[in-house]
């Protein structure tokens, strides 16, 4: 198993135990997981293409990439909703829930899943 | 359950509340100088002037409907109310957008471009529910 598919692996158990949270009611502990389990995968991403993004801006460095690098438009680009959700349900757990409602955390995690999956397809 | 309805609870801060009107005029008059930022490439303060188009809409929505506003916490009570209004949920992803300028005032974080896309998105938002700051 190559290291790539390990963190990929690692960013899909991450989410699924995230939604188990989110299940449970804790939308804190959901958002960390999940945001943690995001994390894993732009790292995954990032490290398929060779290049390691400035830490502060993980996010924006990878949109910016693909924007640049592959010509993608937030417009277009399935998986801009995925890189604000995890950022939200970042904001959120840092801020100990006092970001998003329930109905955020549920929405931003299933834009979250799409991300990760789309990073797998991509990487 | 949503708390932005709970109209009944003291304000904390107990201070003056800001008309619906106010911040109508508000979020305008920052519409305005939002525009004229990223026309100047200030995009920090563009970030944040988008950013409050989008918050004063808001709390002139939750002004006209009764809702609690004191927080950012009741910015999304708001956006849950709104759809269960329209049954639209694309409101989360560009509030998620807007807020990615607010974000963006405090750590410099977005590039140009992606203020620029931001911003149109604060701008569709801000439009799409200005109707419930009237109705």
């Amino acid at each position: 198993m190559t290291t790539q598919a390990i963190q990929q692996s690692e960013a899909e158990r991450l989410y699924a135990l995230g939604v188990g949270k989110l299940e449970c009611g804790d939308l804190i502990g959901a958002s960390r997981q999940i945001w943690e389990a995001a994390a894993i995968a732009m790292e995954t991403y990032s490290n398929s293409r060779g290049w390691e993004p400035d830490n502060r801006r993980y996010y924006e460095d990878i949109a910016a990439f693909r924007r640049q690098e592959m010509a993608v438009n937030i417009d277009d680009d399935p998986l801009y909703d995925g890189f604000v959700s995890a950022i939200m349900l970042a904001e959120n757990a840092v801020d100990r829930g006092r970001l998003c409602s329930e109905r955020m955390v549920e929405a931003y995690a299933r834009a979250v899943g799409t991300l990760i999956e789309g990073f797998r397809v991509d990487a | 359950m949503s708390s932005a309805g709970n109209g009944h609870r003291a304000d904390p801060f107990k201070e003056r509340r800001a008309t619906r009107e106010e911040h109508l005029e508000a979020s305008s008059s920052l519409r305005a100088a939002a525009a004229a930022s990223l026309k100047d490439r200030d995009f920090i303060i563009a970030s944040e002037a988008y950013w409050g188009v989008v918050a004063h809409m808001l709390q002139a929505i939750a002004e006209r409907q009764s809702l609690r506003h004191w927080s950012n916490r009741d910015f999304g009570e708001i956006i849950d109310w709104l759809i269960g209004e329209t049954n639209d949920s694309q409101f989360l992803f560009l509030f998620a957008r807007a807020y990615m300028l607010h974000r963006n005032f405090y750590r410099i974080v977005l590039d140009d471009h992606e203020v620029q896309d931001n911003a149109r998105y604060a701008i569709a938002l801000a439009d799409g529910i200005r109707v419930f700051a009237d109705a």
